[in-house]
């Protein structure tokens, strides 16, 4: 191939370029590798710090403070002149000096009468004092003696008035005795009297209400023989019994009473609790109960209607 | 002409290359997940009804197909009416897997106990329990090590069959073998 | 006293009681009475809002259904006054009730509603209870429950409970469509409100004695956890997710304290209570046996659980006392098992096997020990008492094709009622405490 000179040199230099790149390329690539290092595999966020620059850190030891240098010594300040004293009185004269002198020998005089006579009193006051104290301690003597005499006197006396008194009793006693004696007697056969004559009375009266009884209980027995009242009685109970309906609350123990109020033909007109240990439930179903029942049945014949009925509610089960 | 544009293409790529060659390699995130928060996450779906070796209706996220071979593949022992004894074929099954896991130490598998659907809640929970159990017990007294079973007891709750006779009261009385996935952690600590 | 005086006082008694001849005073003694329903009549309420309300139906619907009540039908009612003022009582007698409500519905200040009723008897024209609430149109329900909880006192004596909430599960779809919801009601099943939705098994509601609390058994981690959730807010805590099983929480009286089953890894269940401030625990049973089920007795100082250290489950009561050894309660049938306490104490309600198979709930008196069976059904569970003691609900799984359903009997074992979901299945009652 025929190629100008120019072409060919063109062509070495790109092969030289290329095949330098490349070379390049590789060697650049192995020393990247090679230098840099590998990651590490815990990731860590933090960044090195000089224990230095930390403040308050203990254990570096603190230069010793230097001493303070000595305060500079002040120049003397000047001192200033001192206050003037106040005056004072003018000295005294010798003629005030002799006066004053006199009379301070009159008054070391006097103070030494006035003294004297102090300690004198004194003496007297002392004096009378011991007289005083000798004349009490003899009347108090003198006393004693004689209160011993008065005592041993009394003593006599109330021995003799004790037994004086006791003869007395004694024979007060016994007279006591002998009338309780009497007394009771009197009393017993009084007593056994009284329960003679009672006794007699209520014989009496026994015989009188026995008499009564046996009327009644004819009167009754006539009635009950054709059994009227109690099957009423049972009638008025079994009515109220099934219309009562029983709230669970009403459990043996509670105890209600009502009064019921009746007209002849039986209707009820009225109602009202008496003594009742329920709870409101309870009180609701009786009145409830016995109106429902209203009108009760008619009495048999020869009983009049009662105008009051008392019903008891007391459930046993 | 032509052959100098194509030299100079060559370099530039070269150069391009370069470029991309100083940057270092990512290091690859490979993340564990637990098993302990289920939540919405990826359920995988268990075969309709019918207990199968995954487990039953649940779905396990952690279950794995886990050995198919010959007595293997069976993964349900039943049991008679308030007995926690392994009945019938049961034993060769549970002989099977504990061979299995003798040989295998990083295979995991949970052992569920049930019970029909007759009596008390709790008190069934206390029977799957005990059927399961046994399972455990077999499995360790043949080679299988503690620390690869763990056991729960779903009593009458997870029956395979809800009607209420005596054919489907016999196949819920049963305890699943559910294989985990390998090396799975142990069941949750005391909390 | 001499003998002679005693005679004469004798005879004078005699003579008192003889009856007159004049006065025919008669005394009767009623010691025995029905239980029969008592008849009522509640009159509808003037102005019904618009929201389709209808208290006086709502208040009717608690009477009978309690059991103690029957009711004038409407078109019976002689007139519809709304007042006492309004009611001719001559009238009233007629139609046979005993008892009458008449009450009115008016707006009141900001925006309320303000229910005004008055509870007569008929029979002697007075006024026996006359109340008034206030609330908004929302919960107009429940102040028709308030109307019936005063009626129901005043006449049986007995404090109603018709204002109080239920908690319950539900069950729905099956397969991996299977959804699990907590829900919390009225105590008639109205007014739901869903607190807890999961694809896994929850469990054991149980209230806190203030009625804010309620904690419960999820499944939620493939295993079972115990929480807490406040009702109001949502806000849960889960108190114990221990190896094992976790589950049965009761609430303390003072609300302080839950007991709970756990077992542990390997270990047979066993009862512990657990102090909610402190987090301590303290192991309260100890036998190679299924203990669970605990349910405290309302005075704090018992608990009453199953256990299966007989053989069968039976229910034991065991002091919180350190030291304290159980003592077996129940000795009729082989398979007594779900122990709730009345609260007054007197009462242990369960689920009893008969020797038929049939799981029925039973009440056993605590003091005499006298065991009664309550229901009919085959599988009937979580038997749960009303506040009032009176009513007990439980779970009712109905024969086969039937779901599961929620029942309730009253402890006399006379009245039942259902109340059935619209769709699946609901299971697992709680009644919720008194609230007011």
């Amino acid at each position: 191939m025929s190629e100008p000179a120019r072409d060919r040199w063109l062509s070495i230099g790109m092969s030289v370029l290329l095949h330098g790149s490349l070379v390049a390329l590789l060697a650049i690539g192995w020393w990247h590798f090679r230098s840099r290092p590998p990651a590490p595999s815990v990731p860590i966020d933090a960044t090195v710090v000089d224990a230095r620059t930390l403040k308050g850190v203990g254990t570096a030891s603190t230069p010793a403070p230097k001493p303070k240098p000595a305060p500079p010594a002040q120049p003397p300040q000047q001192v200033p002149p001192p206050e003037p004293q106040m005056e004072g009185p003018p000295p005294p004269t010798p003629d005030e000096m002799a006066m004053r002198e006199q009379a301070a020998k009159l008054e070391a005089q006097h103070e030494a009468e006035a003294q004297q006579e102090l300690l004198a009193r004194q003496q007297a006051a002392e004096a009378q004092r011991k007289a005083e104290a000798a004349a009490a301690e003899q009347a108090a003597q003198a006393r004693k003696a004689e209160e011993a005499k008065a005592a041993a006197q009394a003593k006599k006396l109330a021995e003799a008035k004790k037994a004086a008194e006791a003869t007395k009793l004694a024979e007060a006693r016994k007279k006591a005795e002998a009338k309780l004696a009497a007394e009771k007697k009197a009393a017993e056969e009084k007593k056994l009297a009284e329960e003679r004559q009672a006794a007699a009375d209520r014989a009496a009266r026994l015989a009188d209400l026995q008499q009564s009884l046996q009327e009644e209980e004819r009167a009754q027995a006539a009635r009950a023989a054709s059994g009227a009242l109690a099957s009423w009685q049972s009638q008025i109970t079994s009515r109220i019994q099934n219309a009562w309906i029983k709230p669970p609350t009403a459990q043996p123990g509670i105890l209600c009473v009502l009064n019921v109020s009746l007209v002849p033909g039986g209707s009820v007109t009225g109602v009202s609790i008496g003594q009742c240990n329920g709870d409101d439930a309870v009180r609701q179903s009786i009145q409830t109960a016995v109106y429902n029942a209203s009108p009760l049945p008619p009495p048999p014949n020869g009983i009049p209607f009662p105008r009051q009925l008392i019903i008891t509610f007391k459930p046993t089960t | 002409m032509y052959r100098r544009t194509l030299v100079l293409i060559l370099l530039a790529g070269c150069l391009g290359l370069a470029a991309c060659a100083s940057k270092p390699p990512k290091p690859s995130a490979a993340s564990q997940s637990q098993a302990s928060q289920s939540g919405a996450g990826a359920e995988s779906q268990g075969a309709e009804g019918g207990a199968n070796a995954n487990g039953g209706p649940f779905g396990n996220q952690n279950s794995v197909p886990g050995p198919q071979e010959g007595m293997l593949a069976k993964r349900t022992v039943y049991f008679d009416f308030d007995s926690s004894v392994i009945k019938g074929d049961g034993t060769d099954i549970v002989a099977a897997h504990a061979k299995y896991l003798s040989d295998h130490a990083d295979a995991r598998v949970r052992l569920e106990g049930n019970t029909d659907e007759r009596g008390s809640p709790e008190y069934n929970i206390g029977l799957g329990m005990r059927r399961a159990q046994a399972v455990r017990q077999a499995l360790l007294l043949q080679g299988a090590s503690a620390g690869q079973i763990t056991v729960v007891s779903y009593g009458a709750e997870h029956p395979v069959d809800p009607a209420h006779d005596e054919s489907a009261w016999a196949k819920n009385r049963r305890v699943d073998i559910v294989y985990l996935t390998p090396n799975a952690p142990p069941a949750p600590p005391a909390q | 006293m001499a003998p002679l005086l005693r005679i004469f006082l004798a005879v004078l008694t005699a003579a008192c009681l003889a009856p007159p001849a004049a006065r025919a005073q008669l005394q009767i003694q009623i010691t025995s009475g029905v239980t029969n329903p008592v008849p009522i009549a509640v009159v509808p309420f003037a102005e019904a809002p618009t929201d389709g309300t209808d208290v006086a139906d709502v208040v009717q619907h608690d009477l009978v259904g309690s059991g103690r009540f029957t009711a004038l039908a409407r078109d019976r009612m002689p007139a519809r006054p709304t007042s006492a003022a309004d009611v001719k009582f001559a009238d009233w007698k007629g139609a046979g009730s005993d008892y009458m409500v008449v009450g009115q519905v008016t707006p009141a200040a900001n925006g309320q509603l303000a229910v005004d009723f008055n509870l007569l008897n008929t029979l002697t024209g007075q006024s026996i209870a006359r109340q008034r609430f206030l609330g908004t149109a929302a919960a107009l329900r429940n102040a028709a429950h308030r109307v019936s909880d005063v009626v129901y006192r005043a006449i049986t004596g007995i404090r109603g409970a018709f204002a109080t909430r239920i908690a319950y599960v539900a069950v729905a779809g099956a397969g991996a469509a299977q959804q699990f919801q907590l829900v919390i009601a009225d105590a008639d099943g109205y007014n739901q409100h869903l607190i807890l939705q999961s694809r896994f098994p929850i469990m054991s509601p149980a209230w806190s004695p203030d009625g804010q609390w309620i904690a419960y058994v999820s499944f939620e981690n493939h295993l079972s956890a115990v929480y807490v959730q406040r009702v109001l807010t949502g806000q849960r805590t889960r108190v114990s997710m221990r190896a094992g099983i976790n589950g049965a929480p009761a609430w303390s009286p003072d609300g302080h304290k839950l007991v709970l089953t756990l077992s542990g890894d390997s270990g047979h269940p066993q009862i512990y209570i657990l102090d909610l401030s402190t987090q301590h625990l303290t192991r309260i049973t100890h036998s190679p046996a299924i203990n669970t089920e605990a349910v405290w007795a309302p005075d704090g100082r018992s608990i009453y659980f199953t256990s299966d250290r007989a053989g069968e489950p039976q229910i034991y009561r065991i002091g919180i006392a350190p030291g304290s050894s159980p003592q077996r309660i129940t000795f009729t049938d082989e398979y007594n098992a779900g122990p709730h306490v009345s609260p007054d104490g007197k009462l242990l309600a369960m689920v009893t096997r008969d020797d038929g198979g049939n799981y029925r709930i039973a009440v056993q008196n605590l003091a005499s020990g006298e065991f009664k069976v309550l229901t009919h059904g085959r599988l009937d569970q979580s038997p749960s008492f009303a506040p009032n003691g009176a009513t007990i609900m439980y779970a009712e799984r109905p024969g086969r094709g039937q779901a599961g359903i929620l029942a309730t009997i009253s402890v006399d074992g006379l009245t039942g009622l259902s109340l059935k979901p619209t769709q699946g299945e609901v299971r697992d009652p709680a009644w919720g405490p008194f609230t007011h």
